[in-house]
């Protein structure tokens, strides 16, 4: 498996490890012993803390990207822009609508 | 979010304009008084006094304030939540995580240090974590992390350098005329006039202008970081609570090189509402306000 290249790529895998991630969550609640296990419970947090991760690395690169496609519009840098060819680039999309809903716990 | 983008801007326009005011406000000072002492010795001394301040304060260590306060380093054994907190605010961010220190006190307050954005420290004290909630602590951290990203640090050392060469200049021309000074008896006490109300003028201005540039950055600290969070409620709530303790920190100093919260000197219990004078001298804006700029 190679290394996603452009953002689009990097969206899809990450889109990927968040849906593993929910399915590992899910089937583990049908194992109690393995839910109390401090090691699993350890790797649960550590899994949790590297999504929020990811996600905090999407925010930093759209809020960048945002402030570069406004700042490349207006005098001069608009002029500038033109010149070395630099465009607007895309932001980070979340492909699956579920993954904006909100994750509901149940008992 | 669109108010909160308009608020950093505006505030940063006007540190900026503040400091630019106190640069010539040392020379001017330094001209003043060359003129009523007759040498031009003031004026040159001025300046290069301010860039000897600069340059010294800019070589000197970050972690001396660390040892004031008594700040211990946090482990990941202990404090894993709040680091990984800091961490995750300092990807949003773009900055590279500070470390992070814990202050044994009850006062909540916190503050961040250090000159280059690699070098960094946030401190915590152990009464604000007993009494902030996730979200609250994350607007905390992510005013800390503000100040480091604005570089305020680096602006309030020189801010402080421009303050210390005004006093030093006031205290030149005092002792230059009473023990120094030339044969010209006549001029002698338009001199000592005119040096006292400059010396004077300058310190009050000096001071009440190092109070409004400080002001203005912890203005836009609060604005960052609500960018940062994308949820003001969160420092909203901080501030509120912080602001409503009775305690006041154990180890504090008029030091220039970080950033409390909240002022640590403000003592709640002596006064009601904090007057005009307060508002003018003090380094930190009154909380109401920093609380409406926000959510308005």
């Amino acid at each position: 498996m190679q290394a996603p290249q452009n953002p689009e790529e990097k969206g899809k895998a990450e889109n990927m490890l968040s849906g593993a991630l929910k399915s590992l969550f899910a089937v583990s609640e049908n194992y109690p012993d393995l839910k109390a296990n401090e090691n699993f419970l350890n790797l649960q947090n550590e899994l949790t803390d590297t999504e929020n991760k990811i996600q905090a690395s999407r925010r930093f690169f759209n809020s960048t990207v945002k402030d570069y496609n406004i700042k490349i519009q207006f005098f001069p840098n608009n002029i500038i822009a033109s010149m070395l060819k630099m465009e607007r680039k895309d932001f980070f999309e979340i492909e699956n609508k579920e993954e904006k809903e909100n994750i509901s716990v149940k008992f | 979010m669109a108010s909160i983008y308009k608020h950093r801007d505006q505030n940063t326009i006007k540190s900026y304009v503040l400091v630019f005011v106190f640069a010539l406000l040392v020379v001017f000072v330094g001209g003043l008084l060359s003129h009523y002492l007759d040498s031009y010795f003031f004026l040159f001394f001025a300046v290069a006094l301010a860039v000897f301040f600069f340059t010294i304060s800019f070589f000197g260590s970050g972690k001396i304030v660390l040892k004031m306060a008594h700040a211990k380093k946090a482990n990941r054994k202990e404090n894993i939540e709040l680091i990984r907190m800091l961490e995750n605010l300092s990807i949003t961010a773009g900055l590279p995580t500070p470390e992070l220190y814990i202050i044994n006190d009850d006062a909540p307050n916190a503050f961040a240090t250090g000159k280059t954005q690699k070098n960094s420290v946030v401190a915590v004290t152990t009464g604000l974590i007993k009494i902030l909630d996730k979200n609250e602590m994350e607007g905390v951290l992510a005013h800390e992390l503000a100040h480091i990203g604005n570089r305020d640090v680096l602006l309030m050392t020189i801010v402080f350098g421009l303050a210390g060469v005004i006093a030093i200049l006031a205290d030149l021309a005092f002792r230059f005329i009473f023990f120094g000074g030339g044969d010209n008896k006549n001029g002698i006490l338009i001199a000592i006039v005119g040096v006292i109300a400059v010396s004077i003028l300058a310190s009050v201005s000096s001071a009440v202008i190092k109070a409004a540039i400080s002001q203005k950055r912890e203005y836009v600290a609060d604005a960052t970081a609500c960018l940062l969070t994308r949820y003001p409620e969160g420092l909203c709530g901080a501030l509120r609570k912080i602001s409503q303790s009775h305690n006041t920190l154990k180890h504090k100093s008029h030091g220039s090189a970080f950033f409390f919260i909240n002022d640590p000197f403000l003592s709640i219990k002596k006064k009601k509402k904090p007057g005009i004078f307060d508002r003018i001298f003090s380094t930190h804006p009154p909380i109401e306000k920093r609380i409406k700029a926000l959510i308005g």
